[in-house]
């Protein structure tokens, strides 16, 4: 097989269709999918709610709420949980990553704790923080900053450590302080692992946070989807399912975007 | 000159871009025979790798016609042994394994044997033969590299800069390597490189490269790697002044076409 | 990549693993007086002994009916169960993915959809469709891995260096042959990396659905266990989890080093 110069030798050009209008397709055919066995009734409809039952109780709930809450808050408590949590642990934890990764002795001093709370699932101190905090958003945001947490201080400690010895070098025998060697070498050096930590611990957050509602919460879209189960709403759920899919690919987008325009340099080197 | 065995003849290479087409390679005319060392020089982005790889068949022409022993190219072929300047060995392989990919895959399985025992011993790989590519020394994984390419017996081995990554001392030690297995074995050779001193030592035809569109400025006979006895000192045929010589009018064109 | 601080600070007088040492000493020395000088209640915070006491229970007499090793076992079977379906069928789907765009373009929208969506909020429609039990959970385990698995599997796919298939192809190599001695290997690092996270994720999925919709696991031990206030069961299930979580990686890391044992060398 040869290439062309342009290199048009894969087969969705081939085909003469984008790629994008293929996923486009392919996501009209699950709908399609979805649509024909709730028509032709192929499972009990109990299970499966139609696309239009769901489209159905996306209005009313956009009209009516759901339970005395409208769709807003509960987005709105979701997202500040997570958010509240999220950015606690970028206040506490890149500095001292960014210390652990400077001074050997402050790393010695605390990295075992990072590294022991780092595999936990987060869930599983979620009961111990109940005990302690009880259970309103304290409790809730206390689990997603420890879950965040070490995530971040670890990536931004590996970030320090992971700036090139002979960047500082060249910094230094150009006449840069202490501080300016940390200011403009080791930071932006770092900034890169510290974005990649930050985006990893965003996504367990609020992979975290729904899992935080399905226990002891009154709103949320976590709880809208336990509620709902309840309930045996499954238009409701797969609502949910869908809205947090939607969040989640956002916030993740977001981020990178953040990551994209401050980190521009990311790869190139 | 007798009939060619490698031929380009109006070879025209254009790559589409956002400001339109751009032309790598403008109606190149080139032709040699078989045992020939041709060596390919010229400024960065003249087009010599774009010349090889439709050689080696990975890259289309846009016009024209590449031919091998009459024959025109339509892609990769276990007759055009390559050789990069990363040297792209299996990391997962050992030392003969790599060595022997071309027979595996071919399913030659017993000559793969006495092959791969022949060039590594000929290289000095032998001992390290169950060894990983990673345990070996830069030199050592270019020498396997070629070892590769050779040990599938292809009709022309294609180098784009093999030596371009290797230190000074390496570089020339692997210069005479190459130069020994080549005046063993009468293969062609296709070499691309931006060190004239190489070009002009290695090749029996220098190809000169004007900057983009490439064409050919200048195609040089030389005969330095054909003379035999003084061979064995690298040293003194590069500061004779006959290869001093031929070494700055080849400089001279390139310098004169970069301006 | 050496340490940034290496010139420019003098010599520690203590060496790093005394400083570690002082540290969790002192954790310690602060949890026994905090604990056992009557600061904190034992329904907060159990005393060294009483956590003690409470794995020697949790071994000998177990948990509701079951010890903590069958416990940790059934555990054990699920995130296996989930994890070694989702991250095969995931690397053949990323494998596929990575080599030809019809498959990724047909395939990514709903990878990309299923890889931030929270694990939990699916497991609830699991639980209507196939009731509390072993079923919905390791099927909410395998969703769980598989984006993540089909992702690195396509990465490594796309990174694979244009030179090398090159090579290969000019050897002589076939279209299957330069699959599976040249894709196929060079993306067996990244395969492993996405299977490392993968593991991580549904190990901590796996704690989540037990603490909502189990009977048994470890994640219910520690959950029932808090509803009791016993807190010394809740810490040794805490501990538990996490050593069962740090063996789980260690395994796969050594399995890694092994199989790509070229990986980061060259």
């Amino acid at each position: 097989m040869m290439d062309t110069p342009n290199r048009s030798r894969d087969a969705a050009s081939f085909l003469l269709v984008r790629p994008r209008w293929l996923s486009l397709l392919s996501v009209l055919a699950a709908f399609g999918a979805w649509w024909g066995i709730t028509t032709f009734a192929l499972v009990p409809a109990v299970l499966l709610p139609s696309p239009a039952e769901v489209a159905a109780a996306a209005v009313d709930i956009l009209r009516n709420g759901y339970r005395e809450t409208t769709l807003a808050e509960n987005i709105g408590s979701t997202l500040w949980r997570c958010g509240a949590g999220f950015l606690l642990a970028i206040v506490t934890g890149v500095p001292l990553g960014l210390a652990m990764g400077y001074w050997p002795r402050i790393r010695a001093a605390t990295n075992y704790i990072v590294q022991f709370m780092r595999p936990l699932p987060p869930l599983s101190y979620v009961i111990l923080l109940i005990i302690w905090i009880g259970t309103d958003n304290r409790s809730k945001i206390a689990l997603l900053y420890i879950t965040a947490f070490p995530i971040i201080a670890s990536s931004a400690m590996a970030g320090v450590r992971s700036v090139s010895q002979q960047r500082v070098q060249a910094a230094r025998a150009l006449g840069a302080s202490q501080w300016q060697v940390f200011r403009y070498v080791i930071w932006p050096s770092a900034m890169p692992l510290s974005f990649t930590g930050a985006r990893i611990a965003l996504a367990a957050a609020f992979s975290t946070v729904v899992a935080a509602e399905l226990n002891a919460a009154t709103d949320g879209l976590g709880w809208m989807v336990i509620s709902a189960s309840r309930f045996l709403r499954n238009d409701v759920i797969i609502l949910g399912i869908i809205l947090l899919g939607i969040l989640g690919i956002a916030l993740s987008a977001l981020v990178l975007a953040i990551d994209r325009r401050v980190v521009h340099w990311r790869g190139i080197e | 000159m007798n009939k060619p065995f490698v031929e380009f003849s109006n070879l025209t290479i254009e790559y589409p871009s956002r400001d339109g087409p751009v032309v790598a390679l403008a109606g190149v005319d080139l032709a040699f025979s078989a045992g020939d060392f041709v060596c390919i020089v010229g400024p960065s982005g003249c087009g010599k790798t774009t010349l090889m790889q439709t050689l080696a068949g990975f890259l289309a022409p846009t016009r024209g016609r590449v031919a091998l022993a009459g024959k025109p190219i339509t892609g990769p072929g276990p007759d055009r042994g390559v050789v990069f300047q990363q040297p792209a060995l299996f990391p997962w392989m050992t030392v003969s394994e790599n060595a022997g990919f071309g027979p595996m895959v071919r399913g030659l399985r017993r000559e793969r044997r006495e092959k791969v025992e022949y060039y590594l011993k000929l290289v000095g790989l032998w001992d390290f033969r169950n060894r990983y590519p990673y345990q070996l020394s830069g030199g050592m994984q270019q020498r396997l590299a070629i070892v590769r390419a050779l040990v599938n017996d292809p009709k022309v081995l294609l180098m784009d800069e093999p030596f371009g990554a290797l230190d000074a001392l390496t570089r020339e030690k692997m210069q005479e390597e190459l130069h020994s297995v080549w005046r063993r074995t009468s293969m062609t050779v296709v070499f691309i490189t931006h060190s004239v001193e190489e070009a002009v030592y290695l090749g029996t035809d220098v190809v000169v490269m004007s900057p983009r569109p490439g064409r050919i400025l200048e195609r040089l006979c030389v005969d330095f790697s054909r003379r035999t006895g003084e061979r064995d000192d690298i040293r003194s045929i590069k500061a004779s002044p006959e290869f001093v010589a031929t070494r700055e009018h080849v400089l001279g064109l390139i310098w004169a076409s970069a301006d | 990549m050496t340490e940034a601080r290496a010139i420019t600070q003098g010599r520690s007088r203590l060496p790093e693993w005394a400083i570690t040492g002082v540290s969790v000493a002192v954790l310690i020395v602060a949890w026994v007086v905090a604990t056992d000088g009557g600061f904190v209640d034992d329904l907060f915070m159990p005393s060294p002994s009483s956590l003690w006491s409470g794995f020697m229970d949790l071994v000998v007499d177990g948990y509701k009916s079951r010890t903590i090793w069958e416990h940790a076992g059934l555990s054990l079977e699920r995130v296996l169960a989930g994890f070694v379906t989702g991250a095969i069928a995931g690397t053949v789907i990323g494998l596929a993915m990575g080599y030809n765009r019809v498959v990724e373009a047909c395939f990514s929208p709903f990878v990309e959809f299923l890889r931030p969506l929270p694990q939990l909020a699916y497991l609830v429609l699991l639980i209507v469709w196939f009731g509390i039990g072993e079923t919905a959970q390791i099927i909410l385990l395998f969703l769980t891995a598989f984006p993540v698995s089909a992702i690195a599997a396509m990465d490594g796919v796309k990174s694979v260096s244009r030179q090398r298939v090159q090579v290969a192809r000019s050897l002589g190599a076939s279209d299957w042959q330069i699959f599976r001695f040249v894709v196929f290997p060079s993306a067996l690092p990244e395969i492993f990396t996405g299977a490392r996270l993968a593991i991580g994720v549904v190990y901590a999925t796996l704690i989540a659905a037990e603490i909502i919709a189990g009977s048994t696991g470890l994640g219910w031990v520690i959950l029932d266990a808090g509803r009791f206030l016993r807190s010394d069961y809740v810490f040794v299930g805490i501990l538990a989890i996490g050593l069962m979580g740090l063996s789980l990686d260690y395994m796969l890391v050594a399995i890694e080093h092994r199989i790509v044992h070229w990986a980061g060398r060259y």
